[in-house]
C-alpha cells in the first residue's frame, strides 16, 4: 500500500483558495491501489465530478508524478495515458479532434481498460487480414 | 434531410452497429461512452452498464423545433455538434428536423419534418427551445403556422419531450415582465407528455448532450421538482463552487474592485445566486472547461432558474439563509463522482437539507435582497 505520508508531503494546501478535495482524492487512490492489489479490482475516479480551485489539480497532478510509461492512443483525437509515479495508478485525458479536454480520470488498474486491444477490434482486424489473403491468392 | 430519411430506413437500428458502421473501433466507442459518462456526472462505476446500454439503444429520431428564443440555445447546442467525441451522440440520434441546422428550407424542410413524424409517430424525441407566444399567434409562426399548433401537432406522436433552455423549460426572457407576447413555456400546455426541462440561457452544451446520451442509454432520468435532470441540476452552483470557502469564512468581496475581489473572495455580497441555482457550470464549466461565470469574477445569475430576469437586481444579495452548513471539510464532490472519498464529501444530509431549502426559495425569496 502506497504511503500516505508521502502523499501529504505533497498535498498540503500552498495557497488560501482550496476546496479541500485534495486529500480525500489521494485517499481514495490509496484505499484503491490496495484493492488492486488484494482483491484484483480496478477503480476508475472521474475528476471531472468534483469541483478543484484553480491550480488544485495540477497540484493533484504535481503530487502524483510521472512513471515509466506513456501511451498515447489516437482516436476520435487523442488520448494521453501515464502511470504515475505510483504503479497501477494511471492518470488519463481524452482530448476531441479539436483538442479540447473532455475527460480526466485516474484508473488505478494494471494497464488502463482503454489500452487493452479491444475484442471486437481484433475479429475487426483478423477479418481485414483474411480479406487480404483471398484478395491476394485471387490476384495470383 | 429528406433524403437523409430515406437513408434510415436501411441504417442499423441501434446505436453500436450504427457507429461501427461509420468507422468507430471499439476503443473508440469506449472513448466516446467514458467522455459521455463524465458528461452525465455519472459514477465511473456504471461506466460498464453505459457502454452496454448505449450499444443497443435504438438510434431515435429527433425532432427539433425552434419558437420564441434568441437561437442561444442552438448555438450551444452546435458547440457540442462540432465533428468530435462528444459530437458523436448527434450520429447515435437522427436529427431529422432543425430549421435552423438543417440545408433544406421552405416546404421541403415542412415537409421532411412531417414525413419523420409520420414514420417514427409515437416513438420520436421532440426536442423544443424558445417559449410559445398565446398573446397573439401571429406573434411567431413558422412556414405560417403559429407555435402553438406546430408544439400541439408535434407533441401528440412524440415519446418524449426536452425543453431545453429556460424559454422553452420555464418562459424564459420572452415571459419576463411585463410579458408583451404571453409567453409560455411548454409544460404549460403539454400535460400528458413526459417532459425534461434542461433549462439555462443557454444550457451548458455537455448537458444538452448528456441528456440526450442519458436518455438513449438509460430512459427518462431523474428529475427534480422543476422537472431537471438530478444529473446534471441535483446541486446548487453554491455548493460545488471553489469559493465556497471563502463563504464559509465569512469572506466576501464587497465590490468589483477591491482586495477581496482580487483576492478571489466569495461574491455573494456582489448578488451572486449561486446558493438558489440549481446546474453543473461549477464542474462542467463552459468554453470546454475553461472556466465559469464566478471564475471570471462574476456572481451566478441564475439562468437555470424559473423568472430569472424578474428576480430583482442581479447585483443585489440574496437574503435567503442558505443553511447552516457551518464546517464542512470540503465541497460536495458530485454525486457518483468519487464514491467512497470519506472527507470533502459534503454529508448526505446537508444535501438533502439544501436540496429542500431549494424547493422552497422563490422569486419573491429572491426579491427580498438587500443590497448588503
Ligand atoms: S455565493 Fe456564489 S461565489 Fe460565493 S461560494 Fe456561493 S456560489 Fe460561490
Amino acid at each position: 500500500m502506497i504511503p500516505t505520508e508521502h502523499f501529504k508531503l505533497n498535498a498540503e494546501p500552498n495557497t488560501d483558495l482550496d476546496t479541500g478535495n485534495l486529500l480525500p482524492v489521494l485517499h481514495q487512490i490509496c484505499h484503491a491501489t490496495d484493492k488492486l492489489i488484494q482483491h484484483n479490482s480496478e477503480t476508475l475516479i472521474d475528476l471531472n465530478a468534483m469541483p478543484f480551485a484553480p491550480g488544485e489539480k495540477e497540484r493533484l497532478k504535481a503530487t502524483l508524478g510521472r512513471g515509466e510509461i506513456s501511451i498515447q492512443l489516437n482516436v476520435l483525437g487523442r488520448s494521453e495515458l501515464y502511470e504515475t509515479q505510483y504503479a497501477g495508478v494511471w492518470w488519463i485525458e481524452h482530448y476531441n479532434s479539436n483538442d479540447n479536454l473532455m475527460a480526466q480520470l485516474i484508473e488505478i488498474n494494471w494497464l488502463p481498460a482503454i489500452a487493452r486491444s479491444q475484442a471486437e477490434d481484433v475479429h475487426a482486424g483478423l477479418h481485414k487480414m483474411k480479406a487480404f489473403f483471398i484478395q491476394h491468392n485471387g490476384d495470383d | 434531410m429528406t433524403t437523409r430519411i430515406k437513408d434510415l430506413n436501411t441504417a442499423p437500428n441501434n446505436v453500436g452497429k450504427y457507429l461501427s458502421t461509420q468507422g468507430i473501433s471499439r476503443r473508440g466507442f469506449l472513448k466516446f461512452c467514458t467522455t459521455m459518462a463524465s458528461m452525465m456526472a455519472v459514477s465511473p462505476t456504471l461506466l460498464p452498464q453505459l457502454v452496454e446500454a448505449l450499444e443497443n439503444a435504438p438510434r431515435p429520431s429527433v425532432i427539433w423545433l425552434s419558437f420564441q428564443e434568441c437561437t442561444g440555445c442552438t448555438e450551444s447546442l452546435t458547440r457540442a455538434h462540432s465533428p468530435t467525441v462528444e459530437g458523436l451522440i448527434f450520429d447515435a440520434i437522427s436529427l431529422d428536423y432543425h430549421h435552423t441546422l438543417q440545408a433544406a428550407s421552405g416546404e421541403a424542410a415542412e415537409l421532411a419534418r412531417e414525413e419523420a413524424m409520420k414514420a417514427h409517430w409515437g416513438k420520436y424525441l421532440l426536442v423544443v427551445d424558445g417559449s410559445i407566444p398565446l398573446g397573439n399567434p401571429g406573434f411567431s409562426t413558422i412556414a405560417g403556422m403559429s407555435n402553438l399548433d406546430m408544439l400541439l401537432e408535434a407533441a401528440k406522436g412524440a415519446a418524449a419531450i426536452i425543453a431545453a433552455g429556460t424559454c422553452a423549460a420555464y418562459g424564459g426572457i420572452p415571459k419576463a415582465n411585463p410579458n408583451p407576447t404571453g409567453a409560455v413555456a411548454v409544460q404549460d400546455l403539454i400535460k400528458d407528455k413526459p417532459i425534461i426541462n434542461v433549462p439555462g440561457c443557454p444550457p451548458i452544451p455537455v448537458v444538452i448532450t448528456g441528456v440526450l446520451a442519458h436518455f438513449l442509454a438509460f430512459g427518462l432520468p431523474e428529475l427534480d421538482s422543476l422537472g431537471r435532470p438530478k444529473a446534471f441540476y441535483g446541486q446548487s452552483i453554491h455548493d460545488r463552487c471553489y469559493r465556497r470557502p471563502f463563504y464559509e469564512r465569512g469572506q466576501f468581496a464587497e465590490t468589483f474592485d477591491d482586495e477581496g475581489a482580487k483576492q478571489g473572495w466569495c461574491l455573494f455580497k456582489l448578488g451572486c445566486k449561486g446558493p438558489s441555482t440549481y446546474n453543473a457550470c461549477a464542474t462542467t464549466k463552459w468554453n470546454q472547461g475553461t472556466s465559469f461565470p464566478i471564475e471570471s469574477g462574476h456572481g451566478c445569475l441564475g439562468c437555470s432558474e424559473p423568472n430569472f430576469w424578474d428576480a430583482g437586481s442581479f447585483y443585489k444579495a440574496l437574503s435567503v439563509p442558505t443553511g447552516d452548513l457551518g464546517k464542512i471539510a470540503g465541497y460536495a464532490l458530485a454525486a457518483g463522482g468519487i464514491a467512497g472519498a470519506a472527507a470533502g464529501l459534503l454529508a448526505q444530509h446537508k444535501k438533502g437539507q439544501a436540496i429542500k431549502e431549494h424547493k422552497i426559495v422563490t422569486v419573491n425569496d429572491l426579491e427580498k435582497g438587500n443590497s448588503a
